[in-house]
């Protein structure tokens, strides 16, 4: 099997670069769920147009891309209860832990302690069990 | 101009997303499924590619002098406890079932498929739940 190195580490460069430069330059210690829920409170943060407009790049990413490249047709189960229960948990999730896989990644590696790092590979574990035992068990 | 560069980041970060095709959740099924004979080895790779972008990134800050104070190390509250734990739990579940985070599920959104927009609206049930608990156990 080939694997294709380029596309994810590109990509993965232009998530780590931007959700960097917008922590650093914003000053706010926020994921994309976080920023959700700041930007749906009934007293948000000062900052909460920025988050919002930076959610709003993330809407409008796929027309831009589509102008270069072909977008992909992107398939979640049509299961609407796992589609359900996959929603409250991520929502939950996001929520207890402060924060989601990709802002826990992209604090990782240089925060003190590592405590960023160890809740994003706990993340991937149960998502690992998770997805592993539901296909090939259950 | 402070406006105009944070949507610029979001679009950049939602590029990252559609380049490396995270925000597809076949990819992530493949990935999280490792006895799959087709795993999927890309996850991971946006994964280190995004830990060492950033890393390097505020390394460069902290050699700069211009460090973020949101994140100077907090002794107090940035520790796992249970709290952290059962979260990343619930989220891994959850993103392990249907392939979506948080930042993929807004991104799918533009593509108003009604999958999308009823995790998405769950979602934020789930974040306000998360809440509802944070608060309860603060009181």
């Amino acid at each position: 099997m080939t694997i294709e190195w380029t596309f994810p580490l590109i990509g993965g460069a232009l998530i780590g670069l931007a959700l960097g430069l917008f922590i650093a330059y914003n000053n706010i210690n926020r994921g994309i769920g976080s920023m959700l829920e700041n930007v749906m409170e009934a007293h948000p943060s000062v900052s909460w147009n920025n988050q919002l407009l930076f959610i709003m790049g993330i809407l409008v990413s796929p027309v831009i891309f589509s102008t270069f490249y072909p977008l992909q047709m992107i398939q979640l189960t049509e299961n609407p209860f796992i589609i359900i229960i996959s929603g409250v948990f991520v929502g939950l999730g996001c929520q207890l832990s402060g924060g989601g896989i990709l802002h826990s990644m992209s604090i990782g590696l240089h925060h003190d302690r590592l405590y960023y790092l160890s809740r994003g590979l706990l993340i991937v574990l149960f998502a690992i069990l998770t997805r592993t035992l539901f296909r090939n068990i259950i | 101009m402070k406006y105009l560069l944070n949507i610029i980041l979001g679009i950049i970060f939602g590029l990252g997303l559609l380049v490396s095709d995270f925000c597809n959740p076949q990819k992530i099924g493949k990935a999280a499924n490792v006895l799959n004979e087709f795993w999927e080895p890309s996850i991971p790779l946006t994964l280190v590619s995004v830990a060492a972008v950033s890393g390097g990134l505020f390394l460069l800050l902290q050699k700069l002098e211009i460090y973020p104070d949101s994140l100077v190390y907090q002794r107090d509250t940035e520790k796992l406890n249970d709290k952290i734990l059962a979260g990343a739990i619930f989220l891994g579940v959850g993103w392990g079932l249907s392939g979506f985070t948080p930042s993929t599920a807004v991104l799918n959104l533009s593509l108003a498929k009604w999958e999308t927009v009823l995790f998405f609206i769950f979602m934020t049930g789930g974040l306000l739940l998360g809440r509802i608990i944070s608060k309860t156990r603060e009181n």
